[in-house]
């Protein structure tokens, strides 16, 4: 299986990364491209990435950002009909409610495990910070970066961080398109 | 003009073919492949006039690792190529293929050239396949070529030398009426020419000696400029017309010498100011050289009645994007005023060939040996309705 997707940076295509480990490993990740570096130029260039991993034969295509200080549900709903009609039945899109560290922080008493911090450091509406300096990333090159958060992510209680909304919208529809797959991913709501 | 082109065993290309059209873009990521297929040419056409040890030397500035990397005990290297030229109202087609044996020189790394096996043949009116040279180490013949066409005798009559194993037969050849389409043919990879311009080079004022054309860096443009003033005004003034894109007040070139090695180029505009070629910029200086190759390979295919192969690397390097078009414009891709292989890494550029994918060639990196892909036209234009061909390529889209 091939899956193409787009991503505004390097702990997004980590974080896709320790899905694919986690979630299915035969998975080819085929990355896709566009002119710029924003998220604006993202967003424009959504058609073309689109076309580009069609073309590329892909079997699912996840587009990933931030939200930022926007909605995050109003940033879906926008990234959404930017896409082809021909397309959306391939297209998973994923926007973080602010940035994807309040995803890999959403369960404190993990990551605060995983670094060696106290919960209560993550304990923020915005704890891209102290996640990067907890994990010593900002001295890191991308090679070294991406396969600690990588690792991370697989090994993350997942089912702790549907409480951030964002990451069940995205995990739902993930779900969805791995029966259309016919490719197993874990459910998080068993118990 | 060329129509393939065969290069086993050498650098990172093995037994690798290229089918140019009349108007080519080599593209690919770096490493790819692109300037040693572009070496390549250029070597076969200075062994025409070099022997091969310096001809390797100017092709590629250095003579080690001449071989492939990965193929351990093949000292061969092996050129073949296919061309269609007119010998007056005459077609023929040629078949030429030098086979090269390398050696190491003495305790050095640096490689020694000989020639293993040579032969060209020609096919078309009284020839079909006939021999015309041939050099089995040193050991060869040439075919009587009037005597052939005109009858004379019942068999091929070859004439047979020891020739030295150090330059190819062609370049050993006299201009004789015996061999006039073997040496239509040397004429044709004489007239070959590669660049790859640097401002630095292209400022310079030194005469070259005995180079009637550009140098490959550019080096001896204001000397190339001069004698087209003095030559050949219409073609000067061609140049200076397109060259009034980057330059809008310029009116003519200037030119001064202190001494016979050096010719100093200036511009001169509408009110008579004088720029020399140190404040010329490096855009438009480069603009000048590129519409000078340009156009002296269309006088030059309309003089000799061929298509004389020009490779051009990366002409983008500091042009404004704009400009570009302007000078593909120029040319006529179906190559009859002449034959162009471009490289280029510019989206901007390749976009360009968006009507011309018959000359579109992607390099892959590979090992043992760089591949070349042809796009698939019908699945590209279909996608140029989306998107621009460079944003194909950006994307690795297009093979």
């Amino acid at each position: 299986m091939k899956v193409g997707y787009s991503v505004e940076g390097s702990t997004d295509r980590a974080f896709l990364r320790g899905l694919r480990d986690r979630w299915c490993l035969e998975a080819t990740l085929l990355e896709g491209r566009f002119r710029g570096q924003s998220g604006q130029s993202q967003r424009r260039e959504i058609p073309n990435t689109c076309l580009e991993l069609t073309s590329k034969s892909v079997d699912l295509i996840i587009f990933m950002r931030d939200a930022n200080n926007e909605d995050w549900q109003e940033v879906l709903k926008g990234d959404s009909n930017r896409c082809r009609e021909e397309h959306r039945h391939l297209v998973v899109f994923a926007v973080c409610d602010r940035n994807i560290e309040c995803w890999l922080c959403a369960d404190r008493d993990f990551i605060a495990g995983w670094t060696n911090r106290k919960p209560d450091d993550f304990d923020q509406p915005d704890p891209k910070k102290t996640f990067e300096q907890a994990l010593g990333l900002s001295a890191r090159t991308r090679g070294e970066k991406e396969p600690e958060i990588a690792s991370l992510v697989c090994k993350a209680p997942l089912k702790h961080w549907l409480s951030n909304k964002s990451f069940e919208a995205f995990y739902e529809e993930l779900r969805r398109q791995s029966k259309r797959l016919a490719c197993q991913i874990e459910n998080l709501r068993e118990r | 003009m060329l129509t393939r082109f065969h290069v086993n065993n050498f650098k990172s290309l093995l037994n690798f073919e290229f089918r140019p059209a009349g108007v080519n873009l080599i593209i690919g990521t770096n490493n790819a492949g692109k300037t040693n297929l572009c070496s390549a040419l250029r070597f076969i056409s200075l062994s025409i006039g070099l022997n091969l040890d310096t001809a390797i030397l100017a092709a590629l500035g250095v003579h080690w690792n001449l071989t492939n990397l990965h193929v351990l005990n093949n000292a061969l290297i092996e050129f073949e190529m296919d061309c269609e030229l007119m010998n007056g109202t005459e077609a023929i087609s040629f078949n030429y293929h030098l086979h090269l044996r390398t050696r190491k020189s003495g305790t050095s790394e640096a490689q020694t050239l000989s020639v293993e096996e040579e032969r060209l043949t020609a096919s078309g009116g009284p020839f079909a396949q006939t021999v015309l040279l041939e050099n089995r180490g040193g050991k060869a013949r040439m075919l009587n070529e009037e005597g052939f066409v005109q009858k004379r005798m019942d068999a091929p009559n070859y004439v047979e030398a020891r020739v030295p194993d150090n330059a190819s037969m062609l370049s050993q050849l006299f201009e004789l009426d015996n061999n006039q389409r073997a040496i239509l043919f040397r004429r044709f990879l004489r007239s070959w020419s590669y660049y790859n311009l640097s401002p630095d080079a292209l400022r310079q004022p030194d005469v070259v000696p005995n180079n009637e054309t550009l140098s490959s860096n550019g080096q001896n443009l204001s000397r190339v400029l001069f004698d087209l003033h003095n030559l050949n005004p219409r073609i000067e003034r061609k140049l200076i017309e397109t060259v009034r894109l980057l330059e809008p007040q310029l009116e003519f070139f200037n030119f001064w010498s202190a001494d016979p090695d050096h010719i100093h180029l200036a511009i001169e505009n509408k009110d008579g100011y004088r720029l020399g070629a140190r404040s010329i910029s490096d855009g438009t200086l480069r603009f000048m050289g590129l519409v000078w190759v340009v156009l002296m390979a269309e006088y030059r295919a309309r003089q000799s009645g061929f298509s004389p192969l020009t490779i051009i690397e990366e002409p983008e390097n500091g042009l404004y994007v704009g400009h570009l078009k302007p000078l593909i414009e120029m040319i006529d891709v179906s190559g009859r005023s002449g034959q162009f292989v471009f490289t280029s890494h510019s989206p901007y550029f390749i976009d360009l060939f968006d009507d011309n994918l018959d000359g579109v060639h992607i390099l892959k990196p590979g090992h043992p040996s760089s591949i070349l892909v042809k796009p698939d036209s019908q699945k590209v234009k279909t996608l140029l309705d989306q998107m621009p061909l460079g944003e194909m390529h950006y994307r690795e889209m297009l093979a």
